[in-house]
């Protein structure tokens, strides 16, 4: 009964108290006034008439005075509730608290006092100010364990929470910045658990503070995750406060909280890793706008090395908000490494956004690449005859003027089959221009090398043995080779066939899907230096025409090589079938056309005329080709010559009910435009690998030799070289990711060298020359060994930057020589997850309270939920109801009071007894009290 | 209030006439005063023994204008006889204990008295004769109606000497005054009237059913009439009435209602009846018995059928 109460001897107090207006009454009672009295009748016949309604008036006005005694009673004593202890104020509180430290907590505000702050700061005072202060007033034991999300598996323990230890918590916590590196909020409550339960002793209670900023993509990602931790530390009985610090503070009324504008550089990605000394590098730099805002003329200074002399300035003229903009732009790098500084090899590129935002985050305001600059790239060649190799009949005879004459840079290496079964990884890429047949060794080692990142170019010729590919190479899909081949290449096709094809107008190489323009073995086909998509595709198609092949392999398209998303097929050449093939089915679809329904009747001039046409077409013997040009004008959806008939045919398309027909319609049209497969291109593992299949020589075809045709050959091979190097550059590392890495045990010593190297123009933009930047030694780390292999697990990328391995390969012991120990490196560059930290978008009240059941919401401009930590009992004067009851109990009391108090009412006599207020209005005399 | 000196009620106040110890001194001041402040004299009665002539003054009924003279000497002059008893006048005054309660100048019983000896001396001053009768639970004093000035003092002594002490039987003194009083006359009743209403309307109804002119004045105390007490407050009941203690405050306005309906009934019994009743509190001014006398007088007059 006494815990019931913060103060129970005053509530026993209060008790006897309820007692007093019994007390008064009954003293009341008993001093009384004597009179001797006449009209005892009317008295006594009052009393008997009123005497139910005054005892009930009398009782309500004695029990309204006990209850407001009874109610001021349990505000003095402070009453708690009927199950005040509820099993918690008498045990040990154990506090984690989770500081998001997350890139996006970096968002920076001027706050009420004008100075520049940002969600981090707001997270430690919360902690320091708010959350330490209360629980150091609870009267049980209550212990602190600081996680940093970031590093979840440190946490900094302060035993008892008291003054002492609130000021060492703000001493660790001046150290404690904005963490470059995402962390996972699951994973930390997963650690945060662990570590409650690791306190001392069976009754502690668990409760769980998350300072964070609470983003949308954040929750987006994990929120089944988070869901089923919250869900399962309820379970456990952990209460779970989530504290927004974000600003602007979010408020209880708004379900979704306002955010600040942020730009971010979410990619800037080199086309290749490994790049030739002076020779111009595409980089493409993507920015995206998390703001409502455009901005206009936006300057992004590009640096090499951290000297902007050497890198350039690129400029985008608008980013409209809420949008993704990307930009290409290239640079040629000189440096390479020495014997003194064999890192120099690697340069650091870094792309930061001019000035500085009003708002947001800065950190993603800057972003690195790292390539790796050599002399010249060696490409591996391997050609099916090396016999002919310097002949001009030859397959590697006109690649081999490409890539050592026209394009600079490379190191043309030309090897044998044996060479495949060798370490690959040195070359950028690796042509295979028709080869018989490849060993199962080389097969492994292929694979190995395309896995890694690295790229093979298939040019298929007379000598290729299909068994061999499709049994070791394509392996059913499972190998590197995109498709399988048939067992004869296409037949000779007669020399008369020939010239007729040669002077046709048509393209004799197509692109197999418009939508292809934007693959990256041939968007930068398509698009100019800016990365723009260029308006006319005639710059390179112009010369398709004129290219004449005589042969290939004709591999077939209905296959399981189409269900494979790693497949796709890149060009094709055009249907050279005879006009008879189709004639049946064009007709039979030219039927199905609904022209004379009364629906289409504003359709049907157009559809009447394409009709027409096409029906004459298929009948006569005009080339196939002409017929499919009809098709694309009915289908209207490759290309536009912008007739005005155009928009109206897109509208008869797109009218649901006609969905069947123009998917029949578009199967006709590719069955009657597109032949045989021209090139394939596959990704495999991080590497890729494509096929074209007729040869790079002069062999089956005059693509290289003959011009003008020959013009889109060096491009088109120009093209072809930078995909398949481009692999590993598609990484797109963030820091804190683990790096893998799987090194042959055999050739490579277990001990890696480790660098890191960044440039942070955030710091502030050095004065005059740019000073020469130094990797930072990460000392050595030595590889776990799996079976024959060294496995290299990098955790430690905490900042962005490049990050430099130096391993040691063994040599094999060659003859009369001993074996030697030459270093290879490798770069990798960590940035900020700039795509997800970037988007400063709040995630709104109700998903954070649906996906985190049992968990507690509250806003850092709200501090008034901190009491509950204090972990006093609650007692009801903290609930304002208990003061209106009381008011209302007052108010009551002081009417009926006043009610029964009877004073006389002006118009009581009138009323009760008009003939004596006749009399005494009549006489003019008013009679006096008494009492 | 003291009155100013110029007004005649003055004399009427019962706070000055509280102060006068004698009672026949009181009626003398209380009817002297009375009289002082009227303009005519109504009170000559009917006899048939001349008196004199009087020369007529304005306001003078005409009818007592003696035409023989007027023809003789053309002047108007009034015939006056002389005076005779034509009324015999009972006051009956009331001396239950309850008329002891008084908070004012006087209680109950002194104002009943006051008021009765002013009724004598003024009926006595006519020459008409004026009885008393005094009861509570019996009749305790019977003095015969007179005309004799000294009458009025033999009244006011039997007033003096009564004490209110036991319950009352207004009934029986009716009955007792009935038959004692054979011929018709006035009777006059002072009295609180606090007692069971039926045996008082029987008993005024048996005097009306003797043709005799009933007056009733009704004295209450202004205390009994508003009920202004506050406090908890023992009732002690006189007349062998039981105690009772309560709020007064909280009473009154039953208290109110109920003395409400015991004026409507005892009015509307009194109407009934053909009584002249009048309530008259304490604290009113004496002329309010007196001038309801000379009213119920001169009504008789101008309607000698209710007669």
């Amino acid at each position: 009964m006494l815990e019931m109460f913060l103060n129970p001897w005053s509530m026993a107090a209060g008790a006897g108290l309820v007692s007093v207006p019994i007390i008064i009454h009954l003293i009341n009672r008993m001093r009384f006034k004597r009179i001797r009295w006449a009209a005892m009748e009317f008295v006594i016949k009052a009393q008997k008439r009123m005497k139910r309604k005054l005892i009930f008036q009398q009782l309500l006005l004695l029990f309204l005075r006990c209850l407001m005694i009874f109610l001021l009673g349990l505000l003095v004593g402070r009453f708690l509730g009927l199950n005040p202890l509820d099993g918690r104020e008498s045990r040990t509180t154990a506090h984690v608290v989770i500081l998001d430290d997350s890139p996006s907590m970096g968002d920076t505000f001027r706050g009420e006092d004008g100075q520049m702050s940002d969600a981090f700061a707001m997270a430690k005072k919360v902690l320091t100010e708010q959350i330490a202060p209360a629980a150091s007033q609870a009267t049980t034991v209550q212990t602190l364990d600081l996680m940093i999300l970031s590093d979840p598996e440190n946490p900094k323990s302060f035993e008892r929470i008291n003054n002492t230890s609130i000021d060492a918590v703000s001493t660790y916590l001046n150290s404690v910045t904005v963490s470059p590196v995402r962390g996972s909020l699951v994973e930390a409550l997963g650690k945060a658990k662990k570590t409650l339960d690791e306190q001392p002793g069976t009754e502690v209670t668990q409760v769980i503070h998350v300072l964070s900023d609470f983003r949308s993509v954040d929750w987006e990602l994990e929120a089944d995750k988070i869901k089923t931790t919250i869900a399962d530390l309820t379970t456990a009985r952990v209460k779970v406060h989530f504290v927004d610090v974000a600003h602007p503070y979010r408020k209880d009324e708004k379900q979704s909280p306002l955010y600040h504008d942020n730009i971010s550089i979410i990619e800037l990605k080199p086309a290749k890793l490994v790049t030739a000394r002076y020779e111009p590098l595409e980089f493409a730099l993507v920015v995206r706008n998390n703001g409502a805002t455009e901005l206009k003329d936006v300057r992004f200074p590009i640096s090499v090395n951290g000297d902007d002399a050497k890198g350039l300035s690129v400029q985008f003229s608008t980013i409209p908000g809420n949008s993704v903009e990307k930009i290409n732009f290239s640079i040629a790098l000189d440096r390479i490494g020495t014997p003194e500084n064999p890192l120099d090899r690697f340069s650091l590129v870094t792309a930061r956004m001019e000035g500085t935002e009003p708002g947001g985050i800065a950190i993603d305001n800057v972003r690195h690449a790292v390539v790796e600059v050599r002399e010249r790239l060696p490409m591996l060649v391997v050609d099916g005859r090396p016999a002919d190799r310097e002949k001009k009949e030859s397959d590697s005879f006109y690649l081999q003027r490409v890539f050592s004459d026209t394009i600079g840079g490379f190191r043309w290496v030309p090897g044998t089959v044996r060479d495949l079964e060798s370490d690959l990884r040195q070359y950028t890429c690796i042509l295979m221009l028709n080869v018989p047949t490849v060993s199962e060794a080389a097969v492994k080692n292929l694979e190995a090398y395309v896995r890694d990142g690295g790229g093979v170019g298939f040019f298929l010729g007379p000598d290729v043995k299909p068994a061999d590919y499709n049994r070791l190479l394509y392996n059913e899909g499972k190998g590197i080779f995109p498709v399988p081949l048939p067992d004869q290449p296409s037949d000779v096709i007669p020399d008369d066939v020939m010239i007729i094809r040669r002077f046709s107008p048509t393209k004799k190489i197509l692109l197999r899907d418009p939508a292809l323009k934007e693959h990256p073995a041939v968007a930068p086909l398509y698009t100019d230096e800016r990365g723009y998509r260029v308006k006319s595709n005639d710059e390179l198609e112009k010369f398709f025409p004129f290219i004449s092949i005589a042969r290939y392999w004709p591999v077939k398209r209905l296959g399981a090589w189409r269900d494979d998303p790693t497949v796709k097929e890149l060009f094709c050449m055009p249907n050279e079938s005879q006009m008879g093939t189709y004639d049946k089915t064009v007709i039979d679809f030219l039927n199905k056309l609904p022209i004379d329904e009364p629906k289409y009747a504003k359709y049907k001039p157009q559809l009447d005329e394409l009709k027409t046409k096409i029906r004459s077409k298929a009948l006569s013997t005009d080339p196939l080709y002409e017929l499919a040009a009809l098709f694309d004008q009915l289908l209207v959806d490759q290309r536009s010559d912008g007739r005005p008939e155009d928009a109206l045919l897109r509208e008869f398309w797109s009218l649901p009910e006609i969905g069947d027909l123009k998917t029949e319609a578009m199967r006709l049209r590719d069955l009657v435009k597109y032949g045989d497969p021209f090139s394939f291109v596959k990704t495999f593992g991080r590497g890729r690998v494509s096929l074209i299949t007729t040869t790079a020589g002069e062999t089956w075809n005059d693509w290289a030799s003959l011009p003008p045709g020959n013009a889109c050959f060096q491009p088109m091979m120009r093209e072809l070289e930078r995909y398949l190097s481009g692999g590993t550059a598609e990484d797109n590392r963030s820091v804190g990711e683990p790096l893998r890495l799987e090194l042959e045990s055999a050739r490579y010593r277990a001990g890696v060298n480790r660098s890191f190297i960044t440039f942070d123009p955030l710091k502030g933009l050095p004065q005059g020359a740019a000073p020469e930047l130094k990797p930072e030694d990460l000392k050595e780390q030595v590889m776990t060994t799996e079976g024959e292999n060294h496995l290299l697990e990098f955790k430690d990328s905490r900042k962005p930057g490049g990050y430099y391995f130096t391993f040691t390969q063994i040599k094999a012991q060659t003859a009369g020589g001993e074996a030697s120990e030459v270093p290879e490196y490798v770069g990798h560059v960590f940035n900020v997850d700039a795509k997800h930290e970037g988007d400063l978008r709040r995630v709104s009240r109700d998903d954070i309270l649906t996906n985190s059941p049992g968990a507690e919401l509250h806003s850092a401009g709200d501090p008034g939920w901190v009491d509950s930590l204090k972990n006093k009992k609650t007692d009801w004067t903290e609930a304002g109801w208990i003061f209106l009851v009381l008011l209302l109990v007052l108010i009551f009391e002081g009417a009926l009071a006043v009610k029964l108090s009877h004073h006389t009412a002006p118009g009581t006599m009138d009323h009760a007894a008009p003939t004596v207020a006749a009399m005494l209005n009549r006489t003019g005399a008013t009679p006096a009290a008494n009492g | 209030m003291a009155k100013s000196d110029d007004d005649p009620r003055r004399f009427l106040d019962p706070r000055v006439i509280s102060k006068i110890s004698q009672l026949d001194l009181r009626a003398k001041q209380a009817v002297a005063g009375f009289i002082s402040g009227m303009h005519k004299s109504p009170f000559f009665g009917q006899s048939v023994a001349f008196v004199q002539h009087r020369e007529y003054v304005p306001g003078d009924d005409i009818r007592h204008i003696d035409w023989k003279v007027w023809s003789r000497s053309d002047r108007f002059y009034l015939k006056q006889f002389e005076a005779e008893t034509n009324l015999r006048c009972t006051l009956v005054v009331d001396t239950s204990e309850s008329m002891l309660y008084g908070n004012g100048a006087m209680n109950k019983y002194e104002y009943a008295c006051t008021g009765a000896a002013c009724l004598a001396y003024l009926t006595a001053k006519q020459q008409d004769s004026v009885g008393l009768v005094t009861y509570g639970v019996d009749i305790n004093q019977v003095l015969p109606a007179r005309s004799a000035m000294h009458h009025v003092d033999a009244i006011s002594r039997s007033l003096d000497l009564s004490k209110p002490r036991e319950k009352t039987d207004v009934y029986k003194a009716m009955q007792r005054i009935a038959e004692h009083t054979p011929s018709r006359g006035l009777v006059v009743l002072f009295s609180d009237l606090l007692a069971d209403r039926e045996p008082i309307f029987k008993g005024l109804e048996m005097l009306r059913h003797r043709r005799h002119d009933v007056m009733v004045f009704h004295i209450m105390d202004d205390d009994e009439l508003t009920f202004p007490f506050g406090g908890m407050t023992r009732f002690e009941g006189m007349e062998e009435l039981p105690n009772l203690l309560c709020d007064p405050k909280a009473l009154r306005e039953g208290y109110l209602e109920v003395l409400e309906e015991y004026l409507t009934e005892v009015r509307r019994g009194c109407t009934r009846m053909g009584v002249d009743y009048s309530l008259v509190r304490t604290s009113d001014y004496l002329d309010v018995i007196l001038s309801q006398f000379l009213h119920k007088r001169m009504s008789n007059k101008a309607s000698p059928a209710r007669r």
